[in-house]
This record gives structure tokens, C-alpha cells and sequence, in this order.
């Protein structure tokens, strides 16, 4: 039964993909990466919530709480509620910039502005090499799926089926079908977590207020981020999210997300509900707390939330273990599909500027098709290879923020300026990650790495002469702006 | 154009003091809200109250009025 429901999901999800291409109106590179730019606000709420919410919030987001308490708890809530905040201040620039520069990708937005092909090979790489982790965050979500809920499918059945399936999408219909099938992927992920919530509320003598009192008298240190020293948990707690919040809309599946808009008011309206989808949490919080409670000591902290489930009729548990996979898998769909126009568009398209626009196209979908199998690989044969995904994805990723953000206030702002920042950034990172593990005051090393990048950016700029075209464009949209 | 000042000041400065800035007087056990232990239960109540300051703010917000006209002479002139 839980093997039925869960391929009845998959397959209604096909179809769901096959339906979207209709109303498509060509597949140019912009219809494929941004259909062209004409989704209305019931097609971004979808596609922004669609890709954010992976089978990290899921398994990952328990998983961690279980581990280590209201750190993790407060992190994951905070700053995506605050990157909300961000988005309705800076989304509509960022769109705005992305009409003038008719892009794609957060690749074209930078290289328009600085009027730099260099800047914009250099962002495309960034965002495909910290786009990595994030694609292997959801291959390492579905084994610990597969592994735990035994359905009838083994990982690597579920693995090379969700990538056949996550390239067919996109082959169809571009960033069309992965918006369209993100109606039903939310659907089932909110109820799954919902279920989940409400089961653990329901076996707890005292439902929820039993819970927090169990763990308030059993383990107090899980409620609380330790607060003496401050480098216990405060810096690094504050530091993260501040960081994470500004590095939200630059992951460059989120930029790509704000440019399907067809105006700016949608977006800020946006803003105002993405908040109000974070009702899943609550249950999610529960069920972690609920694991911290009554089921100490599990082998993989992991499996928090699924252990949670296991025992509930066998079409439920289909039904997370369906609901869960399709959020993998169109994660992946969508993080390919980037990543197939950040290569094709921003660097071959830069290395071969007479390429046509139909060979651009089928460069994507070899770009995504190739990720995906690499993917795949290192899913099978590395499961385990990394470690807390997506703070490093994040880590490098925002490092792009300190370009878009000078981009809009800083005329004097140079390539040569914000792209050392960029490389100083990204550079910092990999020194934290391989040889200073101790990071100053316990803050987050992509907050530090940040900081450099700002001050590169910043020095350098004001020591190199400004490009007259790019301060030229930096006009261009400021006049929009007054207009607007 | 009217100022975008009170705009910032209820869709930015409020919920960031109230998340970011508060956080060392929220992050404690007791009293307990709905059940959850408190730093949870005024998170929570800060995802509604996030997306009202917004409401608020987008109402006030001067760019929205422009924008919309614009929208709408946009649609117009494709018709």
C-alpha cells in the first residue's frame, strides 16, 4: 500500500509536468529558465516556496533540532522569516535590474551591471560550485528516506528513478514544469510535516505542553541557546542568520525564482504571505521535541521526524515517503536546471559569444543532465561525503550579495572592486573549511568571509577607475527606480 | 513621492529589533506559550506578526501606487 501511494505521487507529479508545458509559448533560453517572465503571484508564491522548502526542512531541519537543540531550532525559523524581510525591500530592485539586463540568471544581472563578461563567468562559477552541496543535500535526504522507511524501493532504485524523473521534468518544460508540480510537492510536504506534528501532539499525554514540560525538566539545555560565554551559541547563532537572511535571494535559484515575475508589486505582495507559509514549523518543532522526549538515543539523528511516523498506517507513511521524494526531486529539478543556464548562458555563452540561441538551450539540458549524473554518482557511491550541506552552499553562495547590493547603491562601485571581493569571499571559506576550523568568536565563517569581501570590495573599487558603461547603466536603473 | 520612511521603519526595523535584537530578552523557558517553551512561542507568534508588518508596510508603501498604474498602463498598451 505505502509502495502504491508512493508511485501514484510520482506519477501524478508526471503528469502534472507534461500539463505545464501547454500555454508555453516557445522554448528560447528565457522561456526555459524564467517562462519568460510572465508568471503571476499564484505561480511565484509556488515556485519560490517549491524550492526553499527541500527535504532538508524535512528530515534535516528535526534531524539537527534532535542533535542540538534551539540553536538549530531558532536558526532554521529566523532567518528564513527575516530573508521574507530582505525579499520585499530588495526583490523588486533585483527584478527591476533583471528587466534591463533581460536576464536569466543572477550571472546576467551582475555582468550587466559591471558590464563585465569576466564578472559574470565568475558569478556562474560560484553559483554552480556551492550549487553542488545543495543538489547532494537532497540525494543524502532521500537515502536517509529510503533507508528508514522501507516501502519496497531501495536507494539506489530511488535514486537513479528521482533524477530520471527530476531531467524529464525539465526536458518538458523548462522551469514550467517544476513551478506547476511544486503546488503538489508543497501540498504533500506540508502534510506531511502536519501529520507528523499532530501525531507527536497526539501520543504525548498533555499533547504539546506536555512535550515543552518533559524537555523543560528532562533537558533544559535543549530550549535554550546558551548565552555565557557569548561565543557559546550567541555569535554564532546571530551571525548565521543575519548572514543567511542576506544570502537567501542570492542563492541563485531564488534570483531565478524572482525573475519568472511579471511585475514588481507580486513580489512584495509575496513577501507578506511567504511568512504565513512557515506554519509548518510549529510542527515541525514539535515532532523534534517530541523525538528529544520519548525516543533518546537514535543511531542517526536523522531519522527524528520519521521515527516519529513509522508506525502510522502503511498509505501514510506512503504518503511521506511519496511527499518527501517529490521534494528531492524537484529541488533538483530546479537546482539542475540553474546550473544548466548559469554554464550555458554566463560561461559558454561568454567563451562562444556567436552561439546560437536553440544550441544554448540544448547546452542546458546536457549542462543539467550531466549535474544530475554526477549527482547520482556521488550520492551512491559518497552518501556520507558531506557533512551540513547547506551552510556551506549558503556560505559560498551569498558571497555574491556585496555585487547585487553595490550594484544598486554604489555608482563607484567597480568589477574590479566587487569581483575580488567575490574571489576574497569565496577564498576565505575554503581557508575555514580546510585549515582555520576555530573561527574568531564563534561566528559563522561565511559572516566572516563577508566582511572581507566588503572590505575588498570597497578598497579595490575606490583604488580602480570606474567603468564609464557601468556607471552609465547604474543611471539607467536608478532612473527606472524614480519613475517607478 | 511620499516618504518610504514609516514603510521601512514597520516592514524592516520592527521585526528585525523583535527577532535579531530582542532575541537575549526572548530566549528563555518559562512562561510558556500554547505549550511551546517561550523563545519557541514568540517565534511563532512572530511569523503572523511579520507578515501583518508587512501588510502594513506594502499598504503604506509609496512604490506600490506608482508600480500599479504602471502595471496597469502596461496591460493596456498590450491590449
Amino acid at each position: 500500500m505505502a509502495l502504491f501511494v508512493f508511485i501514484a505521487i510520482l506519477v501524478a507529479s508526471l503528469v502534472i509536468a507534461i500539463l505545464s508545458k501547454k500555454g508555453a509559448i516557445g522554448s528560447s533560453m528565457k522561456d526555459v529558465m524564467v517562462a519568460s517572465g510572465g508568471f503571476g503571484a499564484f505561480l511565484i508564491f509556488f515556485v519560490s516556496v517549491g524550492e526553499i522548502y527541500s527535504i532538508g526542512t524535512m528530515i534535516g531541519a528535526p534531524g539537527s533540532i534532535y542533535a542540538k537543540g534551539a540553536t538549530y531550532g531558532v536558526w532554521f525559523i529566523c532567518y528564513i522569516l527575516l530573508a521574507y524581510v530582505v525579499g520585499y525591500f530588495l526583490n523588486p530592485a533585483i527584478w527591476r535590474m533583471g528587466q534591463l539586463a533581460k536576464a536569466i540568471s543572477i550571472g546576467d544581472v551582475i555582468g550587466w551591471r559591471y558590464n563585465s563578461k569576466g564578472m559574470q563567468v565568475l558569478t556562474a562559477i560560484v553559483g554552480i560550485m556551492f550549487l553542488t552541496p545543495w543538489i547532494q543535500n537532497q540525494f543524502a535526504g532521500m537515502a536517509i528516506l529510503f533507508k528508514y522507511l522501507d516501502i519496497g524501493v531501495s536507494f539506489g532504485a530511488g535514486v537513479v528513478i528521482s533524477s530520471v524523473l527530476a531531467f524529464t521534468y525539465i526536458a518538458i518544460a523548462g522551469i514550467r514544469a517544476p513551478a506547476w508540480v511544486s503546488i503538489l510537492k508543497d501540498i504533500l510536504l506540508v502534510m506531511a510535516i502536519v501529520i507528523a506534528g499532530v501525531t507527536a501532539a497526539m501520543k504525548m499525554p498533555g499533547g504539546v505542553g506536555g512535550i515543552f514540560h518533559t524537555v523543560a525538566a528532562k533537558a533544559p539545555e535543549m530550549l535554550l541557546v546558551p548565552m555565557q560565554p557569548i561565543t557559546a551559541g550567541l555569535t554564532f547563532l546571530l551571525s548565521t542568520i543575519i548572514f543567511q537572511m542576506l544570502g537567501f535571494y542570492m542563492l541563485p535559484i531564488s534570483f531565478q525564482a524572482i525573475l519568472t515575475s511579471r511585475n514588481e508589486t507580486n513580489l512584495r505582495r509575496n513577501s507578506i504571505y511567504m511568512p504565513l507559509y512557515m506554519i509548518m514549523f510549529p510542527f515541525l518543532i514539535i515532532t523534534a521535541y517530541f523525538a528529544v522526549a520519548t525516543i533518546p538515543g537514535l543511531e542517526n539523528k536523522d531519522f527524528a521526524l520519521l521515527a516519529v511516523i513509522e508506525n502510522l498506517p502503511q498509505a501514510v507513511v506512503g504518503l511521506v515517503a511519496g511527499g518527501g521524494a517529490l521534494t528531492a526531486i524537484l529541488v533538483m529539478a530546479i537546482t539542475a536546471l540553474c546550473v544548466g543556464g548559469l554554464f550555458s548562458k554566463n560561461i559558454l555563452g561568454v567563451i562562444k559569444p556567436d552561439l546560437e540561441e536553440k544550441k544554448m538551450v540544448l547546452w542546458t539540458r546536457v549542462a543539467t543532465g550531466v549535474f544530475l549524473f554526477f549527482g547520482v554518482m556521488s550520492a551512491l557511491y559518497f552518501p556520507q561525503l558531506m557533512a551540513n550541506v547547506i551552510t556551506l552552499a549558503y556560505s559560498g553562495l551569498t558571497q555574491t550579495f556585496i555585487a547585487i547590493f553595490f550594484g544598486f547603491f554604489w555608482k563607484g562601485a567597480t568589477k574590479w572592486g566587487v569581483g575580488s571581493g567575490m574571489v576574497m569571499g569565496v577564498l576565505t571559506i575554503f581557508v575555514f573549511k580546510f585549515f582555520i576550523t576555530t573561527v574568531p568568536f564563534g561566528l559563522n565563517p561565511g559572516f566572516i568571509a563577508l566582511v572581507i569581501n566588503l572590505a575588498f570590495a570597497v578598497v579595490i573599487s575606490l583604488i580602480t577607475k570606474s567603468d564609464p558603461e557601468a556607471m552609465r547603466r547604474f543611471e539607467q536603473f536608478k532612473a527606472v527606480k524614480s519613475k517607478a | 513621492m511620499k516618504s518610504r520612511i514609516p514603510t521601512i521603519i514597520i516592514g524592516f526595523v520592527i521585526p528585525m529589533t523583535a527577532i535579531i535584537l530582542a532575541f537575549p530578552i526572548y530566549n528563555r523557558i518559562e512562561p510558556f506559550v500554547f505549550g511551546f517553551s517561550f523563545t519557541y512561542g514568540w517565534i511563532f507568534a512572530w511569523l503572523f506578526l511579520t507578515s501583518l508588518c508587512l501588510a502594513i508596510a506594502f499598504k503604506l508603501d509609496p512604490y506600490n501606487k506608482k508600480s500599479d498604474e504602471d502595471d496597469e498602463k502596461n496591460e493596456g498598451g498590450k491590449n
